[in-house]
């Protein structure tokens, strides 16, 4: 486990791999997070649920470090992300799967990859390329344009190219969309693997049954504070169900 | 990442993406011939008493900036489907890489399309291409890429806009007016049959611009790509 940053303050855990410290993000007028703490070791992984516009995505975005928060700091490996000095060294740990595929739809996927590969700097990109196909089950369709694969092939290569530097840190916002049930059991063997081999993950779902079967630990977020968190044997999915429809209610 | 691999890489890319598709291309190449049909249709030299030479540089010019146009154009749009910028922003590279590499595939495509496009001009208005070559190939790379590093460095700024595409030229023919300005000039001066030294400043000015747009893309290229 690595020291914490200098001058970390007492709220600083000692042993958090990323550690969110008070953040706030204002759009516009709008704010998304507020006051947003939040810790996560190596090998365990988070899921993150909310309603939309609760913020799970900003909050993903910021630890990726494709936004600056307005206040408070992020630290991901003792890496403070808002200096834009360790920016480029915080990158290379972190692996993002977002919304948006991130891949050029008019080359292949096997070109996609190859750059993103050489773009991270991979030792053996297509060693690299090869294992990731293999694990996220698009073998035989390497060479076929993007824009020619189906929406669910399309999330298992943006996985892929999210995986393809074998990042420390790996956001996955709404993983399990666009995939099939096959797919989706798949996706959850790959998280456990990656947290079984010291990886921290956080992810976002709307999806309770599949997110709590795939972490360790369970937060909500509500109005961009985290409103709720627990482990997962602390918790069964109608407990989950039952937290998050009084959270509901408690807003309306 | 050094900056150099990742700019060969981008690079790289985005030919291998255009030699794949070739949009950037067709639509390119067909209106840099288009603009050269219309004008040897619109002009008869023998009865303005005109040579190429006196409006040449006007008409090569005008394919030259507006092709460019376009293809900067495409450059950042492929990026920003899917959110394929943000895939580079993440990247470990430093962010002038995405710059040069993007610069460099610019600079190369507008280059390429010139490359058919002057014989094209040749067989269109009846001038001795190969007199002038050698100065007109300085002229036109030079001005070309200074062209190009400014197009980049905009086309990455408007590029977040929804009407980048309207963005782009608005923004990019004013500040360009010096590099075009040079340009047309000295080619004028190449095609009137004048040495070098005649117009020889006018490409050093034209490299200046290039240089200093270069390195502004450098040093600006991390907060252009911030969202």
């Amino acid at each position: 486990m690595s020291a914490p940053p200098d001058g970390t303050g007492p709220l600083m855990s000692q042993t958090a791999f990323v550690q969110a410290l008070d953040l706030d993000f204002s759009f516009g007028q709008r704010r998304i997070l507020q006051g947003l703490s939040l810790n996560l070791q190596r090998g365990e992984a988070l899921a993150l649920f909310g309603p939309n516009g609760a913020g799970k995505t900003t909050l993903l975005r910021l630890l990726a470090t494709l936004l600056q928060p307005s206040k408070g700091e992020a630290f991901v490996d003792g890496i403070p992300l808002a200096r834009r000095s360790e920016r480029a060294k915080a990158r290379r740990r972190i692996g993002f799967l977002s919304h948006q595929s991130m891949l050029y739809e008019r080359l292949t996927a096997r070109d996609n990859l190859r750059f993103y590969a050489r773009m991270y700097g991979v030792e053996d990109p297509e060693r690299r390329c090869a294992e990731l196909f293999e694990q996220v089950e698009l073998e035989g369709r390497e060479d076929d344009p993007v824009e020619e694969y189906s929406r669910g092939m399309q999330q298992r290569l943006a996985l892929a190219r999210a995986l393809v530097h074998d990042p420390d840190l790996v956001l996955l916002d709404e993983p399990f969309s666009g995939l099939d049930p096959r797919a989706t059991l798949r996706l959850g063997t790959l998280l456990a693997d990656l947290a079984r081999r010291g990886k921290a993950v956080l992810f976002t779902s709307h999806d309770l049954e599949a997110g709590l079967s795939m972490a360790h630990r369970v937060a909500i977020l509500w109005g961009g504070t985290l409103a709720y968190e627990a482990r997962r044997e602390e918790l069964t999915l109608d407990m989950l169900a039952r937290v998050y429809s009084s959270l509901a209610e408690r807003v309306a | 990442m050094r900056v150099r691999s990742a700019t060969l890489t981008i690079c790289g890319k985005d030919l291998r993406q255009e030699l794949r598709t070739r949009e950037s291309f067709t639509s390119t190449f067909f209106f840099s011939l288009l603009v050269q049909i219309v004008f040897s249709f619109s002009f008869d030299f023998q009865k303005l008493g005109l040579g190429f030479e006196d409006v040449g540089a006007g008409i090569l010019w005008i394919t030259l900036t507006f092709s460019a146009i376009l293809s900067l154009q495409n450059s950042f749009l492929i990026e920003r489907e899917r959110n394929c910028l943000a895939g580079l922003a993440l990247c470990p590279c430093d962010p002038s890489a995405v710059f040069l590499g993007k610069f460099l595939a610019n600079s190369l495509f507008v280059l390429a399309v010139q490359v058919l496009i002057l014989p094209l001009s040749s067989l269109f208005f009846g001038y001795d291409l190969l007199r002038v070559l050698p100065g007109l190939c300085l002229v036109v790379t030079v001005n070309a890429v200074g062209f190009s590093a400014l197009g980049t460095l905009f086309a990455a700024i408007s590029v977040r806009t929804r009407r980048s595409e309207l963005l782009l030229p608005l923004l990019l023919l004013p500040a360009a007016t010096p590099v075009v300005i040079w340009g047309v000039k000295a080619t004028r001066l190449c095609l009137s049959g004048r040495p070098l030294d005649s117009y020889g400043y006018l490409v050093a000015l034209s490299a200046c611009f290039g240089v200093i747009f270069t390195v502004a893309g450098v040093l600006l290229f991390d907060f252009v790509m911030e969202e």
